[in-house]
């Protein structure tokens, strides 16, 4: 009893502190908004390259006269005047494949000049084409296969035989 | 007595809950006093993306970590840190891009995720993307304010950039992921 009168009694304060407390400024409440914004990258493994084909110009008679042989990127081949062919053997050009990145850029470079066989006796190949265009880019499955031709010129005193070498295809991301 | 005590307690704590809480003035006859009641009605700020962070075509290096920065401005091609026989190789690139409306003229506050991970759609692979920035020169720990323009409702933008870190022999696939990004009245 003496409790609850106790209670009771202490009713205004309460009251009073209650007011005191409604009346207090509320610290102003910032409204704010949010989004969410989506985020995206790919990863693909470096440009590959393997060649399928080599060059070929076949087998030709040691010429008279300095003479050239052409291989277009297609493996047609044209011979100067002074050429023949000593066996009909069918002429190739080279293939390349590139993979890589679906639709990507390529930047490709071909060495200027190769020259194979014997000092003071070698051959030159040079004037390498190919048929990737002024933009490489691989395909949508992110491949795409380049085939390269050139130009053998022949010195009218070279030596018989077999002369092979290697030429430097340089394939980049771009 | 103690009833007339409580009578007059009630009496005053109805008086002054009313007077506190009124924010109409009723028109009377007798009124002794005034009192006035403010409140500002504003517009809610929103925040709309309207372009996605797109870090583009990236080849990891073999051997260590790659970083790759898309700025505010979509730069292209973008910064790039760590790159030993790595690259960057395609595009396009997009920093993401935001519309805010809301009170004219107010201020407001950009706040920036610390990080976010983004995740290889096949592989399930992850990578993360931090270093967030605003157009405003805002950060994560130092986040930056915009001001909306003075027409009704007021209208502001700003884009957001990242650096994404690719790690050695990371998997091939398509990442994807989600930032959040909060604008808040001053």
């Amino acid at each position: 009893m003496n409790i609850r009168k106790s209670i009771w009694d202490w009713r205004p304060t309460i009251a009073a502190v209650t007011m005191v407390l409604v009346m207090l400024p509320l610290p102003a409440l910032s409204q704010s908004d949010s989004t969410t914004a989506q985020i995206t990258a790919m990863i693909v493994h470096p440009v590959g390259l393997n060649d399928t084909a080599d060059m070929s110009f076949g087998w030709l008679a040691r010429p008279a006269s300095p003479g050239i042989a052409v291989i277009a990127p297609a493996g047609r081949r044209v011979l100067s005047s002074n050429l023949t062919l000593i066996k009909q053997d069918s002429a190739t050009s080279a293939k390349i494949v590139i993979s890589g990145a679906p639709n990507q850029a390529l930047g490709l470079l071909v060495g200027d000049i190769a020259r194979f066989g014997r000092p003071g006796k070698k051959i030159e190949v040079l004037g390498f084409t190919h048929n990737a265009g002024p933009f490489p880019a691989l395909d949508l499955n992110g491949r795409t296969t380049i085939e390269l031709g050139a130009t053998l010129h022949l010195a009218a005193d070279i030596n018989n035989g077999r002369y092979k070498g290697v030429f430097d295809v340089i394939v980049s991301n771009n | 007595m103690k009833i007339l005590k409580n009578i007059r307690w009630v009496a005053v704590s109805f008086v002054a809950f009313t007077a506190m809480t009124s924010t109409n003035a009723h028109a009377q006859a007798s009124a002794t006093g005034t009192a006035s009641a403010n409140a500002v009605i504003a517009k809610p700020i929103t925040i709309a993306p309207t372009a996605n962070l797109n870090f583009g075509t990236i080849v990891p290096n073999s051997a260590g970590a790659l970083t790759v920065t898309v700025d505010t401005a979509s730069t292209t091609p973008p910064t790039l840190g760590g790159v030993t026989d790595g690259a960057w190789v395609a595009g396009p690139i997009s920093s993401a891009a935001f519309d805010i409306t809301g009170r004219p003229n107010a201020s407001y506050a950009i706040t920036l995720p610390a990080s976010a991970t983004i995740t290889g759609g096949v592989s399930g692979a992850t990578m993360t993307v931090d270093a967030f920035t605003d157009s405003f020169g805002g950060t994560n720990a130092v986040p930056a304010n915009g001001t909306l323009s003075a027409a009704n409702p007021g209208i502001n933008s700003f884009t957001v950039g990242a650096t994404l870190t690719v790690p050695a022999g990371q998997a091939d696939d398509t990442y994807t992921g989600n930032f959040n990004v909060i604008v808040t009245y001053n």
